[in-house]
């Protein structure tokens, strides 16, 4: 009997613990929205009383100081509330374009060397101090100081005059002797600065849509805690930091005092932190974001299913491509390693291992490349996609490396050759992508590779030693230009440079003329021309197989109006409201 | 007691000093550094500029003996590399006892739980309530955390809406992580407790306890229930220490600001700071959950204190 009675005192216990953990959960009910209690009235364009914009990101930031961001959530957050000279945003069709932001206009010399920002009067600090000339003269002198370590000032290198004399200067170089105040910018007045160029790059705005300004008082004052907290900054973007919940939330305010806070529709914009994509997902369901970016098949059934949802699909600039060593004794054939970049299906990858999303590269360029204020692809009417000529001169590729074989003296049969694929990295993703390409080579040119599997910063050094055969890698371009992803493979001072992928000889060094007269034309057509001719030789010779760029989907609840995006350029939120949420 | 005491943190002190040189020295013979972990993608060039800025230019055991100085005459775990600004200190300031609050309230219902259902199985062993408790013990060790996770996320919070599907600051973003975590540790200590209680109950004490005519509820609570405890107890010790650290899974499913969280990528990184801050943190625990250990041994079982003294 007692024992009974100890089990349903027991029983009781836990069925209140229960109960008042379920107690908790409808007392307290959260302010969720669900997008379909209110009337959607599509006729009128009016825009709904609470201008709130929910969204979610994977990672936090690293802290708030411009000097020392890295990441790309840094560079998302830091966006909203520091404003650069000029901003490179999407507009309305998509498109990545430069406006002018702290500064109202500027102009550019005629040979494309100095430029000249006249920046607005009634651009303020928060604190309600005018944003100066000064300002950016002191951003730029003190990533040009080397105790500084700024994360992004080498971008200005061979751009700005005498930066990077300046920030690479240790005492011992002589050929790096200069000061942060002898680089190319100069005060002109209080509101106009100017910069004098190496080059005519015609992506320098570019660049400087990058360059976030502090103000000198405050950077000194908080030294190397500047940007630690909110309270050890000084802001001027168009929306100021409210609070910053560390791997919670960070909550932003409309900035009443920004000069074009009359077209700012948005009051409010918070940005949680959700690391799982599948919370994530289920978050916005449940109305708590208002958008996601998501590839799983399942769940994008699930969200379209729901009705409540646009989505749309975005390109990526990231192109991914794989790396013949040519030093290696086969690859040092340019048939050989063009056998291998034309034996390897492009839409059959993306089919296969990509759920059908992607973008195939037959140049190594992505599709959203801009030369200037056009597209690269537009502006060469596609002559970029050199393997696609390629493919139709060699429809065999086994013969054109049979062929290879026996220029090089080697055994022609390629079922003897020995070659071996280093993985980037041991997911089951680099896995199934290595047997994809053991399977694919084994079919269409009878070679069986060997596959590595090697840790991704293994792979690395290896690649830096030059010690591989193939290898594969991505690359997110810092500009929008065909020469952020060009210059990789400049044999001296590219990141691939001939040590890592092994190019030398007559056709790199024509690589490497050809990037310099592109370097030196103010000219835009007349560059992305040049790039042609060099993606024929980096591209048209198999240095490197360019294979796909990565896609992906956002879905957007339907009362977000106004968002456009393109993966070079920051969302432009002077032109999103929230209407019939 | 107290001399006891007094060795085992002299011992303890010695430990300490090993895990860190000995982590010290491991992570800076591993592959990756973290200034390629921030900014790999740049000209080496730049790069070296940054490494200058963190004195990794430096040679390994200067930079030891640097580390060494600092964190003993400030106790400054020192910057993290990834976060500017902030410190080591600052985080685990800030996150552990985020961690530590899922972690206590998992932890307390654990033990409760667990050991209530560990002596009921026991007490009723092979009858109908042991059955039911023994099969829900195989299914709850054998589920992982994460996989629970997705199912509590996905019905509880997802479909029925009862609680947010993820959040932190108020009590209902606590209800499914606890849960999550909680579950497998019931079901291990429910196990634990029922075979330990089995095998106190065939004991001689036992049997003495009811000759002498014990009434069944003061041998349960006297004689069975204390005994049984003591492999309770050697569990604790290392749970204790667990709580601070979080449930990296849990933490990130739920998106809660942990301690785990920052682990995990930590390591990943190669923030060398940050890995041996946490790194020191999680020993002094550790080391502290041991005695701790030691001491509530003596505290269940006299026998203990008896043949340490």
């Amino acid at each position: 009997m007692k024992k009974i009675r100890n089990v349903a005192i027991l029983i009781i216990v836990l069925v209140m613990c229960l109960g008042t953990l379920a107690g908790c959960g409808k007392t307290e009910d959260s302010p969720v929205v669900t997008g379909d209690t209110n009337d959607i009235n599509k006729n009128e364009l009016q825009m709904d009383k609470e201008q709130v914009y929910k969204y979610s990101d994977n990672s936090d930031i690293t802290g708030l100081n411009p000097m020392a961001n890295t990441t790309g959530p840094d560079n998302n957050v830091q966006n909203f509330i520091y404003e650069t000279l000029v901003a490179d945003v999407a507009d309305e069709e998509g498109n990545g374009i430069i406006k002018p932001a702290a500064a109202k206009d500027w102009t550019i010399s005629e040979d494309g060397t100095i430029y000249t920002f006249n920046i607005r009067e009634d651009a303020v600090w928060n604190d309600g101090v005018p944003v100066t000339a000064n300002d950016f003269l002191f951003t730029f002198r003190t990533m040009a100081t080397p105790e500084v370590g700024s994360t992004n000032a080498w971008l200005f290198d061979g751009v700005i005059l005498n930066f990077g004399e300046s920030l690479y200067n240790d005492g011992t170089n002589p050929d790096y002797n200069k000061k942060p105040e002898d680089i190319g910018v100069k005060v002109v007045d209080e509101k106009t600065i100017e910069f004098t160029l190496v080059k005519p790059y015609g992506y320098f705005l570019d660049l400087l849509a990058g360059a976030k300004p502090v103000r000198q008082d405050k950077y000194e004052e908080f030294g190397d805690n500047y940007g630690s907290s909110i309270d050890k900054i000084v802001m001027n973007g168009p929306f100021l930091m409210e609070s910053w919940d560390q791997n919670v939330q960070i909550t932003f305010v409309k900035n009443e005092s920004h000069w074009d806070a009359k077209n700012m529709k948005l009051e409010k914009i918070e940005r949680k932190l959700i690391q799982d994509p599948a919370t994530a997902v289920q978050a916005l369901i449940s109305g708590e974001i208002d958008v996601v970016t998501t590839n799983d098949p399942n769940w994008k059934e699930l969200i379209i299913e729901d009705g409540r949802f646009e989505s749309m699909v975005i390109p990526n600039n990231a192109p991914e491509f794989l790396g013949f060593n040519a030093k290696n004794k086969y690859f040092k054939n340019p048939k050989i390693r063009l056998a291998f970049s034309l034996a390897y299906d492009r839409e059959k990858y993306i089919e296969d291992l990509r759920e059908g999303e992607g973008e195939p590269l037959y140049s190594v360029m992505p599709g959203v490349t801009n030369v200037g204020d056009k597209l690269y692809s537009e502006r060469v009417n596609g002559q970029n996609e050199v393997l696609k000529e390629l493919m139709k001169k060699y429809p065999d590729p086994k013969a054109l490396l049979i062929e290879g074989l026996k220029e090089e003296g080697l055994d022609p049969d390629p079922a003897k050759m020995d070659i071996s694929y280093a993985t980037r990295g041991t997911t089951e993703y680099s896995k199934k992508s290595a047997e994809w390409l053991l399977q694919q080579w084994q079919e269409k040119l009878g070679v069986e590779i060997k596959i590595d599997m090697i840790e991704w910063n293994v792979m690395w050094d290896r690649v830096d030693a030059g010690d591989y055969d193939i290898c594969t890698a991505g690359w997110g371009p810092y500009y929008n230009d065909p020469n952020a992803i060009l210059e990789l493979y400049e044999p001296v001072n590219g990141y691939f440079n001939s040590t890592k992928s092994g190019w030398t000889g007559p056709d790199a060094e024509r690589y490497a003329e050809i990037l310099e007269e592109a370097s030196n034309s103010p000219d835009n057509q007349k560059r992305a021309e040049l790039f042609v001719e060099a993606e024929k030789l980096l591209v048209g010779t198999g240095v490197i197989a360019p294979t796909y760029c990565k896609t992906s989907t956002v879905f957007l609840a339907k009362y977000v109006k106004g968002y456009y995006t393109n993966p070079h350029s920051s969302i432009d939120y002077s032109l999103m409201h929230i209407s019939g949420k | 007691m107290l001399k006891f005491i007094i060795k085992r943190v002299w011992y303890s002190l010695i430990t300490l000093f090993l895990i860190i040189t000995a982590t010290f020295f491991l992570i800076a013979g591993a592959p990756g550094d973290p200034i390629a972990a921030k900014v790999g993608q740049m000209p080496e060039k730049a790069q070296e500029v940054i490494r200058v800025k963190y004195g990794l230019d430096k040679p390994v055991t200067e930079r030891y003996f640097i580390y060494m100085k600092n964190l003993l005459t400030t106790g400054d775990f020192g910057e993290s590399i990834i976060y500017t600004g902030q410190s080591a200190n600052d985080v685990i300031k800030k996150n552990a006892p985020i961690s530590a609050k899922v972690g206590i309230i998992a932890l307390a219902l654990q033990i409760t739980i667990g050991v209530l259902l560990g002596l009921i199985s026991a007490l009723n062993r092979e009858k109908i309530g042991d059955h039911i408790i023994r099969v829900w013990v195989v299914i709850a060790i054998c589920v992982p955390s994460f996989v629970v996770a997705a199912l509590l996320q996905y019905f509880i919070a997802f479909k029925w809406k009862l609680v947010p599907v993820f959040g932190w600051g108020q009590l209902k973003h606590y209800i499914l992580p606890v849960t999550t975590y909680a579950i497998g540790g019931i079901a291990s200590y429910t196990k634990f407790m029922r075979s330990s209680t089995i095998s106190v109950m065939t004991e001689d004490y036992v049997l003495t306890a009811k000759a002498k005519g014990c009434k069944k509820p003061r041998v349960v609570r006297k004689h069975i229930t204390r005994n049984s405890m003591i492999p309770i107890v050697t569990m604790i010790g290392p749970a204790v220490a667990g709580i601070f650290g979080g449930s990296f899974i849990i933490e990130k499913m739920f998106s809660i600001p942990g301690l785990g969280n920052y682990y995990v990528k930590a390591v990943s990184d190669s923030d060398y700071t940050m890995i041996i801050g946490l790194t020191i943190f999680f020993a002094i625990l550790y080391t502290l959950a041991l005695i701790l250990v030691d001491i509530l041994y003596g505290i269940v079982d006299p026998r203990i204190r008896v043949t340490e003294s």
